[in-house]
């Protein structure tokens, strides 16, 4: 026996220092990075419910690297193997794999394969999530202020529209550039989804990306709001209204229709449509043992998966791409544009109001339900305890979503035809 | 379903201009190429979105108007 093969008893270490020293650097930093996700999510600062099966799925990946047999080998690289190679691979999942039998063959070894190639690769886990979010969503707050509410989703997608000419001068493609621009959006479904239409080699690091500063928002957004919102206009108390009250048929009717109509104008997106409306309609049906299935066991154990997988895909050679650095760059401008866009809405909702709508309330027009609306009340709040915008901002932040989904609808059906 | 069929004019306006937008998207503009094929595309999925406007407009008509109503009452 000699020392090398006492060596091959920590394969985790000897395929490290194998590695080049770009590979061996980055995935050293990518497991000290999955660490302080976990961290981060712990404290609150991200997002927890992503952030820690996120953080410790990426630690993991980094760390679990062996030398495959040459069978998985083969079947991994989809190339024959030299019996003696010495081919480096994890046991989670190969992602890239496509042939039929090799992807058969993976399916038996890779513990995490079967939920990416049947629920993640083809963007279930993205719908199951919306369906939660449609769970949740009341959507009587849209219907009760519609002008309001769609003007500020609107004014709040700037983000979205801006930074895809802004992609395509920075030579992405406009597959690329489009799901690039869908950060602004503010929702990771959408963004997942997108990304999988369109420019399915880079959704990886887009959706990382994308989860990564959605966990931000409601972190940074406030400075934002401060910055550009004076005390005085955040201190602005909205006219009181009596509580409008519309009915469960009328949002069960309005959910069909709506539904209806986005998929007959944007097929390509009708699984995020027909996902969003079927948790609205079992939410308004009052089917309580459908809506405490969806927005339980559904929604949080795609949630944790999703967290998961997006964890275990960030290898140290799909980080090592030099597109990441930009999309570091693009994502967190969209996002701002985004704000700015909402803010900008907000301004103008209070002059065209004579002065009595809180500006603040504009923020809430992007989609990370219900982050932003939460974000905008706590601001306002903080100048003046006894105002409350929350209808208002809920209204703006659901319109949100489903103006978010009418883009991604917009995108994933318009771009595949421009050359 | 009394709310939606007391207010059905607003409900099926609403879905009619939604459909002719639907028609105008996706049967018509293919019919079309280059420019003419995107202002009959981007022109009918705005028909369609006014289409579903309308409809909310009609609830927030509907559900004022109930308001008002009650206000009154009391």
């Amino acid at each position: 026996m000699h020392f090398s093969d006492l060596l091959n008893i920590f394969q985790g270490i000897t395929s490290l220092l194998e590695s080049s020293w770009s590979i061996m650097l980055a995935r050293i930093f990518l497991m000290l990075l999955g660490m302080l996700l976990v961290y981060l999510g712990k404290k609150g600062t991200l997002e927890p419910l992503l952030m820690i099966p996120m953080g410790l799925g990426m630690s993991a990946v980094n760390a679990g690297v062996l030398f495959l047999d040459p069978t998985t080998a083969a079947a991994v690289n989809e190339a024959p193997v030299a019996a003696d190679a010495a081919t480096h691979g994890t046991l989670f999942m190969a992602p890239m794999v496509q042939n039929t039998d090799n992807l058969m063959y993976i399916l038996q070894i890779d513990f995490l394969q079967p939920i990416y190639t049947f629920a993640f690769s083809n963007g279930l886990i993205a719908c199951f999530v919306f369906m939660g979010i449609g769970v949740l969503l009341d959507v009587g707050f849209v219907l009760a202020r519609p002008f309001l509410s769609m003007f500020l989703a609107l004014c709040a997608e700037l983000g979205t529209v801006a930074t895809f000419p802004i992609a395509v001068a920075m030579g992405f493609d406009y597959r690329e550039a489009a799901s690039i621009a869908m950060v602004g959006c503010a929702d990771g479904p959408m963004v997942l989804f997108t990304s999988l239409t369109l420019a399915k080699h880079m959704f990886v690091p887009i959706t990382v990306v994308a989860y990564l500063y959605l966990g931000l928002t409601y972190g940074g957004y406030p400075y934002l709001i401060r910055l550009l919102i004076p005390a005085k206009l955040r201190a602005i108390k909205m006219p009181a209204k009596k509580s409008l009250k519309v009915t469960a048929d009328e949002k069960l009717t309005f959910a069909v229709v709506a539904c209806t109509v986005l998929c007959l104008l944007f097929p390509s997106a009708a699984p995020l449509f027909l996902s969003l409306f079927v948790g609205v309609a079992v939410r308004e049906a009052g089917l309580s043992y459908f809506v405490s299935v969806i927005d339980g066991p559904l929604l949080y154990g795609a949630t944790m998966f999703l967290g998961l997988l997006l964890g275990v895909l960030c290898e140290a050679s799909v980080i090592l791409d030099p597109k990441v650095l930009v999309l570091l760059v693009l994502g967190i401008l969209a996002l701002l544009l985004s704000g700015i866009g909402g803010i900008i809405g907000g301004y103008l909702a209070y002059f065209f109001s004579g002065r009595k709508i809180n500006p603040v309330i504009g923020i809430a027009g992007v989609s990370c339900v219900p982050s932003t609306a939460k974000v905008a009340q706590k601001e306002v709040s903080k100048v003046r305890p006894d105002s409350i915008i929350l209808p208002e901002a809920l209204g703006a932040n659901i319109s949100g979503v489903i103006t978010s989904a009418i883009l991604t609808g917009i995108y994933v059906t318009l771009i595949p035809l421009l050359k | 379903m009394k709310n939606v069929a007391a207010n059905l004019r607003y409900w099926a306006s609403g879905f009619a201009i939604a459909g002719l937008g639907v028609i105008a998207a996706r049967w018509i503009a293919p019919g079309f190429e280059g420019t003419a094929r995107l202002a009959w595309t981007i022109g009918g999925e705005l028909f369609a979105l006014t289409g579903l406007l309308i409809i909310a407009i009609g609830v927030r008509r509907r559900v004022a108007a109930a308001s008002a109503a009650s206000n009154d009452a009391t």
